[in-house]
Order: C-alpha cells, then structure tokens, then sequence
C-alpha cells in the first residue's frame, strides 16, 4: 500500500486469519469502513497456492519434511518442529529467524505469516463447547467462571456453521453439542470395525467421523470437496473454510474493506482523556517506516500470542503493564491441548476392504471421563477426546525390513495390513505460572520479543496416563491386535511440548470481574470500551476440543455487539 | 532453548514413522501438471554431489532394488537423480559424507569378494553381494525394539493422525533413532552396521514409488474427485502410491 491511501476508519481489525477474517467480515456488512492490517505477505485465492496438486514427482524433495536437522529448514528451527512444515507447505510458515521468542521451557509456537494467517493450514476439526466447559472453572474452582454460558454463544455457533459449512454426526450428545451439518463424510471398514467394537463394549463411549470444516456439499458458492487430500497445501476450490475462501470475499465484496498486508503493529495508542484506543502505531514490513491508523474501534485478532504481545507492548502511563492490563492477567494462564497420548494397533479379517479417495478428515471420540454420570469421575478433572484413523500399510511398509528385487516389488503392488490409531487431545488447566512477558531483546523491526514460560501440570500429566491407557483398553475391547500405548511427552524436552497443538490461548482471559480478567463477556476490553480481543487470548478455559469454532462464533458476537454499542454511542 | 538430542530423536522417530506408514500415500493430483520430460532424458542430466561413477552405481543398485518388470524399474523412474537432490539439497554435510562412504563400501566388499568395484562384477556377483548386505542390515525385531521404542503403527499414528494432514515422505533413520535412544549399546551395533544398505533401500522405494513411474504405472495415485469409504479390494487390486 501507498502512503497517500486514508488513515482514518471506523473500525481497525489487526490479522487476518481465522479470527480477523470473521471480523473484517461482520463489521464491513454491518457498515463499517475497515482497515485490516496483516504482518505477514498478501497471498491470493488461487493464484498463489503454488503446490496445490502438484504431483509429488514434481516437487524436488519429493515433499520430504523438513525438519530441524535437514537443508531447507534453517530459518526454521520452530517451524520444523510441527509435522505440518514440509516442502509443499513452506511458504505458510513464518520464518523463525524474523519472529524470535526466548522459550524458557520447550514451547513449540507455530506462526503462520500472510493474509489468511493460520486460517490456510489450519486442522478443520469443528467441534461446538458446551456448559460441561464453560461451568468448568467455578464448578472446580479452578481460576476465573466464564462470563458466558453455552445459551449465550449456542446461536452464534449456529450463525458462523451456516456460513463456514461444517460436515458431521449428530449425536445428540449433552458434552458435544450438534451444529448445523452437511451430509457427514463415511467411516472406512477398519473404523467402523473398531466403531462397533468400542460402542458394544463401553456404554456412553461413541466413535463418531469427524466434525470438520469441509464441504461435503456445495456451500454458498463454494464447491464441495474434490478428496485430493492436502487441504494445507491450500484450495481453489475454496472446499475448506480459510480467510481467503470464506470470509475476504464476502468482506470485499461491501466495498469498505482495505487490506494492508506487510505491515506489523508496534502498539495500540491510549488516549487517557476519551479511555479509549484512538489509534494504532505500525512499522511497514519492508521499508521500515512507521506511521499511526485511527479508527473509532479496534479488534484485536492477531493470533493469541501476537495480541497478547501488542497489548504488552502497548504502555503508558493509565496502563504502564501494556493496555487493558489493569487486571495484571495479560500474558498468563496460557493453554494449549496436551495430545500424542494414545494408542494403535492391527485390525485383522478386512483384507478384501479399501477406500478410494483422499479423505481430509479422520474419526471422533468424545469425551467420555468425569461428565455428570458418577462411573465416569476420576482422579483428574477436566476429560480428553480422541482423534484418529484407519488405514492400509503401502510402500513404506518395505521399509521395515529385507528383501529386494522382483519379491519385493510384487509384494508391495499390493496393499498392506490394516492399522488403526488413536491420539488423546487434552484439556489443559489455566495456571498463572504459564505466562509470557515482553524480553528486554527485540526484533529488527524494534517490537520487544516475546519470552514464554509454559509447562503441563500435575493434571495434564495425569489426564495422559487415561489418554492412553482408555485408548488401549477399548482398542483391545474392540478385537484390535497387537495394541500398543503410547505417549510422547518428554519433561523438559520434545515430543508433546505445550505450543504443539497450536491451540495456544488464554493470555488475555474474559471473566465477570475488571480485577482479575481482561475482557468482558463480549470480548471487549474492561479498561478500554472500543477495543475488543477475539481471538485465542479470550478463553478463559480450553475444554478439550478444537477451540476454532468457538473463537470465530465470539468474534462474530463481538463484531454484532460492538456495532450495537456504537449505534447507542457507547463507543 | 536447545535441546537438540531430544528434537533428534523426536524427528528422527517421526521420518521413520512416515516411512514404515502405510498412510503416507501422496494423494496428488493424477496426470494434473505432470512433466516426464526428465525421466529418462539422461544426456541432459549431470550429478551435482555423486560422481557420474557413483550416480550409476547408485543406479545400479536402485535397478536391484527394484527392477524393471513388465512396469518400469528404479533407473528408469530416475531414483538416482532424486537420490543425488536428496544428498545435494536436504541432507546435512554430516549425512551426505555417511552416505557417500557407504557406496565406497560396496566398491570395497565387491573388491574383496570378487577384485573388481561393484559395476564389474558380473550381475550374478551384484545379487549375491546384495543378498549378504540385506541379510546383515535388518536386524531381528526385538533389536529393532530395544532401539526404536515406537512401533510403527504408533509412529504411523502420531504423523498420519494427530493433524489429520495427509501426505507427504520423509526418510528414517532407525541408527540415529538406536543412539538417541541412549540405551542398548548392542542394538545401536548392529543398526550401525547396515545403515547405508537400509538407506540405499529406503531412498529407492521414496524416490520409486513417488516418481511418475511408479506412482502412475506400476502403482495408481489414489485419484481425486469422489471418497469411496469402503470398496472391495479385489476391485482396485494394488495399493494406492
């Protein structure tokens, strides 16, 4: 963008991934002239998703993932971490050398860095909260209630799934709450195998096929799902929900959108006569160059951990802790989902099954530990919910041990043996002691860094043995063979550190009380009337289920009552 | 924050995952954007780290691997060009030098069983060397156990499900796995010993089996368009690449 384009608007939304899509969306068809401002590169529908269906023989490394020790991943050494960071899906990835963070303890932070954020590499596993997880907190005591109950958020769910298009089950179950479904995609043999087996073995356990955000159905004007399989590697089609299919055209199309990519906010600026933001301080990604955009409000959207570091770094003398910060709580009680905690195993007598098509979606299990029912209460609170997969063993397989030559080729023609697997997602506690603080180091653009301070605690760790030990009981209930547990957390090292599940969220929590929460139950900052912070930074708890679906459905809310409050001249 | 053997060990457990996984499949698009040009097109091709000596015999063994048949074999998929892409552009200094010395080992064990480098020996001679080589490099499985604490389903699990992301190939490398893993020293031994013959063989079915030859022609791509849950196997009647 120019120097000469306009500096005022009515409304500021900052990222545009999942959550500042869904903002710039609302406020734009409510009105509002929006500025949306993006750090990372421009990328476009399309044009720009160079691997799409790329074969594999085209790509030089034949799609090898990149990981820390190999060429190609030296900017990387975070990214690389993530099984997601492959030589298709690269140029989604922010470089680690440009966006450094001190990581006190192994905290794996995945940063995507373009329009579309995160929202193009995003898992697409849609699962609705429900009041087990917002009565969690005062139920257990457990830091601060959630301003908001499952009424107030249950029609805002209804509003984004229409939109978004969401394939699944309904099951009818109180701990998942059903949505507004396509036609669900099918359960290969081998999970409708280990489906009956878990379901006439354990009463209350249900094997469901995943809740995702693809199309099984053509979708307000976006086509249905083609199964060519990586949704990461970005699609035309616009089969999957991302920023650049589903929430920037409806954006553009007001007219009063303006995307300024490139450009990293430095901090909000705090005007102490009004208490209100009245402006936004931003360095231009390539020249340097710093200036100020004004807008009557402000969303705050850029990623958990990228918010939390401009609300931090936005001091002055009202809020020398960083904006909205009165409460002291900015930067704590950081979440994520603990997960690689499971099991996997054989299945035998489906030799004469397969599938045909690339299915972007694997199986669900619900949560099934400590509900209302007393038989289900443990020695942990909070449950886990399982996500995984059936399939037949290919080429690989000829990895594993001898044999060379015509044997060897005719053997792997054919299809191998059938596995299946399962792995615990977690809910993860919100402690004060896992925080993030500005370090006294920063970044070439003169924004502090952030220094993050983050482990499992006592009931994660003991959440995980159930993780995997119910995965291997009902597996082996099921007629698995060879059923064998696993979990990877390694204390104070690789493996399933918190950040890997790239859930991360918490740091800027909602709550009934200014003194211990930041954001009321609108998201809207308790210091500061006009800035509103929807994305992960919100939660207040994690449940245990994929947290996407609910931060759009709080953005959107957000958005309708933000406009409200401006119609009535309370912002 | 460093922890470098436990990323170590983590990734390395991760390829190998990927590797033993029968998920891995590429799911690419069948035919969209395909370029044979280069398969067989060898007048136009130079190694960039292998020798024009050791591309072939990287080319040779690869052809041993897996041959022609009434599909086409390794060398005609190019594995060895691949081969070469993936020692020049992905491997680290540490990784290539291993790898490289181990094809000067075949030249060395051919001149001691037979007085000649690997290509002279007679194809009667090739087979049986590599006969001895296999035998040697896959150690039984509860070596492999004792080294790698993952079994593969569990590592097929960890990539394939846990971000429900689907495709993709990595290499393994169990040796590392065997010396992260700290533990049995003779496990690590016997791993050492046949790390180049499982690696040679590793990058001839990667480079194989996501070629155009033997990802369209030998196999099928799993193709686009509809997902079909459950079909009868005798109707399809091979993997998917």
């Amino acid at each position: 963008m120019t120097g000469n384009q306009r500096t005022d608007y009515d409304a500021i939304v900052i990222g545009s991934g999942i959550t500042g899509g869904w903002a710039a969306k609302e406020l734009t068809e409510k009105g509002l002239r929006t500025l949306m401002i993006e750090r990372g590169r421009e990328l476009v529908h399309r044009t720009d998703y160079k691997t799409e269906h790329v074969p594999t023989w085209d790509l030089p490394l034949r799609n090898a993932r990149l990981s820390p020790d190999k060429q190609g991943a030296e900017d990387y050494q975070v990214q690389a971490r993530t099984g997601q960071f492959r030589e298709s899906t690269k140029h989604y990835f922010a470089k680690d050398t440009k966006q450094p963070y001190e990581e006190v303890k192994p905290f794996t932070w995945i940063q995507g860095d373009q329009v579309g954020g995160k929202s193009l590499i995003w898992g697409r596993q849609v699962y609705r909260w429900s009041d087990l997880d917002f009565e969690a907190n005062i139920k257990d005591g457990v830091a601060v209630d959630w301003p908001i109950r499952y009424k107030d958020i249950a029609p805002w769910y209804s509003y984004v799934e229409k939109h978004v298009g969401i394939s699944g089950e309904r099951l009818n179950l109180p701990q998942l709450p059903d949505g507004e479904f396509l036609p669900p995609m099918q359960m290969n043999a081998g999970e409708r195998f280990v489906k009956a087996g878990i379901e006439r073995s354990f009463k209350g356990r249900n094997v469901t096929i995943g809740r995702v955000a693809v199309l099984t159905a053509n979708h307000k004007g976006r086509a249905a799902c083609h199964y060519c399989g990586p949704c990461d590697r970005g699609c035309s089609t616009g089969s999957y929900f991302s920023t650049q299919a589903s929430t920037l055209p409806p954006a553009m199309a007001t007219g009063r959108l303006t995307v300024l990519p490139d450009t990293l906010v430095h901090s909000l600026v705090y005007d102490a006569k009004t208490h209100r933001v009245s402006g936004v301080r931003v360095v231009d990604a390539k020249t340097k160059a710093t200036r100020e955009y004004n807008a009557k409000v402000v969303f705050l959207c850029a990623s958990t951990l990228g918010s939390t570091r401009i609300l931090l770094n936005s001091k002055s003398p009202t809020f020398p802790n960083g904006i909205a910060n009165s409460s002291g709580v900015v930067g704590h009680f950081l979440m994520d989902h603990h997960f690689r905690a499971g099991a996997s195993g054989r299945l035998e007598g489906l030799e004469d099954h397969y599938y045909q098509g690339n299915r972007p979606n694997g199986i669900y299990i619900p949560r099934f530990r400590n509900l209302p029912d007393p038989s289900t209460k443990r020695d942990y609170i909070r449950g886990f919910g399982y996500q995984g997969a059936a399939a037949r063993a290919g080429w690989g397989r000829g990895t594993s041990g001898p044999g060379f030559g015509v044997e060897l080729k005719r053997r792997l023609h054919d299809a191998g043996e059938w596995t299946m697997g399962v792995t615990g997602f977690g809910e993860c506690l919100p402690r004060h002691e896992n925080f993030v603080t500005l370090s006294d180091k920063a970044d070439e653009f003169g924004i502090p860094n952030l220094r993050i301070d983050c482990s499992w605690g006592p009931n994660e760790l003991a959440m995980r043995k159930d993780m995997q030990r119910d995965a291997i009981e009902m597996f082996e209930a099921a007629g698995v063979k060879n059923v064998v547990g696993n979990d990877d957390n390694k204390p104070g090292g690789l493996g399933a550190e918190p950040g890997l599940g790239i859930h991360e969220m918490g740091t800027a929590r909602m709550g009934r009380d200014p003194r211990t929460s930041a954001l009321n139950g609108w998201c809207q900052a308790h210091d500061v009337p006009n800035l509103f912070v929807t994305d992960g930074s919100a939660m207040a708890s994690s449940s245990c289920v994929n947290p996407s679906i609910t931060y759009m459905a709080l953005t959107a809310r957000a958005a309708d009552y933000a406009v409200s409050e401006m119609k009535k001249r309370n912002i | 924050m460093s922890d470098a053997n436990t990323i170590t060990r983590r990734e390395a457990l991760a390829r190998t995952a990927l590797l033993l996984g029968g998920a891995l499949a590429t799911s690419t698009v069948a035919g969209a954007q395909s370029d044979s040009s280069w398969l067989l097109d060898t007048q136009q091709w130079r190694p960039r780290t292998l020798s024009p000596t050791q591309a072939e015999l990287v080319a040779t063994l690869a052809e041993h691997i897996i041959p022609a048949t009434d599909t086409p074999g390794a060398r005609a998929a190019g594995v060895h060009r691949f081969v070469d892409a993936i020692v020049t552009d992905y491997y680290s200094a540490e990784e290539r030098k291993r790898f490289l010395s181990g094809l000067g080992d075949i030249d060395a064990r051919a001149q001691k069983a037979s007085g000649t480098t690997f290509l002279k020996t007679t194809p009667q001679q090739q087979v049986a060397l590599l006969t001895a080589l296999d035998g040697e490099s896959y150690p039984p499985q509860r070596v492999l156990q004792k080294a790698e604490p993952l079994s593969s389903e569990r590592q097929k699990m960890q990539d394939s499900l846990a971000r429900q992301s689907s495709t993709g190939v990595t290499i393994s490398d169990p040796t590392r796995a065997a010396a992260d893993a700290g533990g049995n020293e003779t496990a690590r031994r016997e791993l050492e010993r046949g790390w180049f013959f499982r690696r040679m063989k590793e990058l001839t079915l990667l480079g194989y089996y996501t070629s155009e030859a033997g990802a369209m022609t030998e196999l099928k791509v799993n193709p686009m368009g509809v997902y079909r849950s459950d079909v009868p196997y005798r109707s399809i009647g091979h993997a998917w690449a």
